[in-house]
């Protein structure tokens, strides 16, 4: 509560006023008792005059109030504060103990005595409203707290309706206290009040202590006017005094009543405005509007950020108005939508906006169907989603020119590693006919060398076909042929082709396929170049394993998510971890001798079947490849499909990737 | 009567490693062929070899390594790099390491000989 807290501005002038007049009002008193001027003391000569001491007390608690006001030093408000109440406070005890203790004459002796009872001594009103100011005075703390304030204002109150009451009191003839120093109680009182009304703490708007302090300042002045009465000459219980008690005490509380609903109207109206303007933030921070679209009328109603988002002026907005904004590519859309919320559906849709400037807005619109029968209007909330949907369209030009570069690329090293492959038979063919020639054309031919050389040079081009061979079965579109495939028995055969070049390399090959393996659907020659190279490529590791056996494991079974995994397990020389990734790019080899193909068409070949490829690091030697394919009752093969490309990867290779 | 001067040729595909000793026979040199760098340094016949016929890409040491190697050991013998892959540019950047010729496979008897002349010329 006593942090947080807010000052209103015109309490604070009021106060200020109230302090001001007071001392003028003071000053001038003194100055008249001073240049002994009755009509400034008594304003009327059958009137009592303001006593000194009275006056003395209005400039003091003047000085109090505006030194508090200006925030001005604590001392000059306690002193002028604690003289005022040592005044009162003594001039109240020789009241009530009829005594004189001397004060009432401090500052020179009193030449008029009209209406007094003692020379120089304060009317009995008069002290106490200084007590209760001063008391209230020297009560206002620093920072101020609700409760200080309640007592405040209470003081402030009492004073005020005190005051009121002298005045009133002069028609009856029954106040003692001067004319003036009534008014001047009265804004006193008032300043005081304005004082404790400064204070403002959330999240309460006005202090809570304000119907009390109304009632009591109602009751309290009725109870003087009552008062007033009675010494004016009324029976205490007489209809007149009677009347004036029975209204002020019915008027009093519901005049705090009142205040009290006023209060609380105005604190709901403030939590009402404070969470509008949440909403109004929170709305432009996150570009969501939000409208309501009511059907029987078409009426649109937007909130302040979707005005803001169909940049219209304020004012209201009919159904065709909006559809007028939609992007012309996305008006069926739109129409659709909306013969959809005229039905009653849920709406969920992103359309485009073409503004005024030919610029395109995406929008995102979440709507839905509120109240019931016909009367229902839908509520909904519009996001301005450009930003992110041009980010994102940045980012998919980014990766497609990313990607033309990779194929570019691997255009070039494609180019390069055919290059390579060819040019190794070439130079030995050319060299073995240049060499050829030498030991012909010499004066002795060598024909033994030359012979020698020209079967070395057959040899050399059988080899060069070979390459091209290789590379046109990579690289032939097939026409795929989708069959049932038993891996297993697919697996069998391939290990039977391979069984001689796997001997000859040293390598014991142990199958362990699985019996009753469901069937996949594919091409089954796509498949076992898939098996023979996964094959080739585990003996390939093993060729310089000379300190273990070369063992190569070939694993056929059914997995659990329904697909059938081959696993090759060799103790090659192995990869990297790092190197998992780069193994099924194209062109990427480990090997002297390998174009790094294989392993780049295989994925391709599986991710043709809807499977995936991949190879982990064994945690002992040499590496383990596996693919799996999904028994699946649809045919994974499109029109056309083959193995032509061995750089593209198929919708699961991120999966895969991923996987490695 | 003087040996013909040695040259070594050092290449992993088996091709030339056949072929080329018979050719530099023809040209009057001896040869030698050898199927990796390492194999090479530990034949003895290093400060034996007049002329380094050179493959570029070879599994464990590179031609270049083997030149940098060399020259290490403060054995600067002539070398004539071939190479299966790479382009006019690549040559040029060959050059610019060791200053030493390099030729394309497949390349002719008659650059060969030409790289080769050149090469015991400037030593």
């Amino acid at each position: 509560m006593i942090d947080n807290v807010e000052r209103r501005p015109w309490p604070g002038y009021v106060a200020k006023v109230s302090a001001v007049l007071v001392i003028m009002l003071g000053a001038i008193v003194l100055l008249g008792w001073i240049v002994k001027s009755p009509p400034l003391i008594q304003l009327l000569p059958n009137l009592p005059p303001m006593t000194r001491n009275a006056a003395l007390c209005f400039g003091l608690c003047g000085i109090a109030l505006l030194t508090l006001v200006i925030d001005g030093p604590r001392w000059v408000v306690c002193l002028c504060a604690g003289s005022v109440a040592f005044v009162s406070l003594t001039t109240i005890i020789e009241i009530v103990f009829r005594v004189d203790a001397g004060i009432d004459e401090l500052l020179g002796s009193s030449f008029i005595s009209v209406n007094l009872r003692s020379p120089g001594r304060m009317a009995p009103l008069t002290a106490v409203c200084f007590a209760f100011s001063s008391v209230a005075l020297m009560l206002v703390p620093r920072p101020f707290t609700i409760t200080s304030s309640l007592l405040v204002g209470l003081g402030g109150s009492i004073v005020t309706a005190f005051g009121a009451a002298a005045v009133v009191g002069y028609w009856g003839g029954v106040t003692l206290a001067a004319l003036h120093t009534s008014f001047g109680l009265v804004i006193l009182g008032v300043g005081i009040l304005a004082l404790a009304w400064r204070v403002e703490a959330h999240p309460m708007p006005t202090p809570p202590w304000l119907p009390l302090s109304v009632v009591i300042g109602v009751l309290t002045g009725i109870v003087g006017l009552w008062r007033a009465l009675i010494l004016g000459g009324y029976a205490p219980f007489s209809i007149l005094p009677t009347v004036v008690l029975v209204v002020g005490c019915v008027v009093g509380p519901i005049f705090g009543l009142t205040v009290f609903l006023a209060q609380r109207g105005n604190a709901q109206a403030t939590a009402l405005r404070r969470s509008e303007t949440f909403l109004q933030e929170a709305q432009h921070l996150s570009r969501t509007g939000s409208f309501s679209w009511d059907l029987s009328t078409d009426i649109v109603t937007f909130s302040a950020q979707a005005y803001r988002i169909y940049e219209f002026e304020a004012g209201p907005i009919s159904f065709a108005s909006i559809a007028r904004m939609t992007h012309t590519d996305d008006m069926l859309l739109f129409l659709d939508m909306a013969s959809r919320g005229r039905r009653g559906e849920d709406l969920d849709e992103e359309y485009r906006l073409c503004m005024g400037d030919q610029s395109v807005k995406h929008l995102h619109l979440v709507a839905h169907q509120c109240g019931a029968n016909e009367n229902f209007e839908y509520i909904g909330a519009i996001q301005d989603i450009t930003d992110r949907r041009l980010s994102e369209e940045a980012l998919d030009q980014v990766r497609s020119e990313l990607a033309r570069v990779a194929r570019m690329t691997s255009l070039g090293t494609l180019t390069a590693s055919i290059a390579h492959e060819v040019n190794q038979p070439l130079a030995g063919i050319v060299t073995n006919a240049g060499t050829c020639l030498r030991m012909l054309a010499s004066d002795s031919p060598n024909v033994e060398g030359a012979r020698e050389t020209a079967k070395r040079t057959i040899r050399d081009a059988n080899r060069a076909s070979e390459v091209i061979k290789r590379l046109r079965a990579l690289f032939v579109k097939n026409a795929a042929n989708n069959e049932l495939v038993d891996l297993s028995e697919a697996t069998r055969e391939v290990a039977v082709l391979l069984s001689n070049e796997l001997q000859r390399s040293q390598v014991l090959l142990r199958t362990k396929l699985a019996d009753a393996l469901p069937p996949v659907l594919g091409d089954r020659v796509q498949l076992q170049q898939v098996i023979m190279n996964l094959l080739m490529n585990a003996s390939d590791a093993m060729a310089s394993v000379n300190d273990r056996p070369r063992q190569l494991v070939i694993t056929t079974t059914r997995d659990h998510d329904n697909s059938v995994r081959l696993t090759v397990e060799d103790v090659g020389v192995g990869f990297l971890p790092d190197e998992a990734n780069r193994l099924f790019e194209a062109f990427y080899t480990t090997k002297n001798r390998g174009m790094g193909i294989g392993l780049s068409v295989s994925r391709s070949i599986v991710e043709r079947h809807n499977g995936r490829l991949w190879a982990v690091p064994n945690s002992g030697p040499g590496a383990t490849f596996s693919f799996a394919i999904p028994l699946s009752t649809e045919s994974p093969l499109g029109v056309g499909g083959g193995v032509g490309d061995g750089v593209t990867r198929g919708p699961n290779g991120q999966h895969a990737a991923g996987k490695l | 009567m003087i040996s013909p001067p040695l040259v070594s040729i050092v290449d992993d595909d088996e091709s030339i490693r056949e072929s080329l000793p018979d050719l530099l026979r023809e040209f009057g040199f001896a040869a030698m062929a050898f199927s990796s760098a390492e194999q090479f340094l530990a034949s003895g016949l290093v400060d034996k070899t007049r002329c380094l016929i050179l493959d570029i890409s070879m599994p464990g040491m590179s031609g270049p390594k083997l030149k940098r190697e060399l020259s290490r050991r403060q054995q600067d013998i002539p070398v004539v790099f071939i190479t299966a892959t790479g382009d006019e540019n690549s040559r040029i950047n060959e050059k610019e390491l060791g200053g030493a010729e390099c030729l394309l496979k497949p390349f002719s008897d008659v650059s060969l000989l030409a790289a080769l002349k050149a090469a015991l010329r400037v030593n």
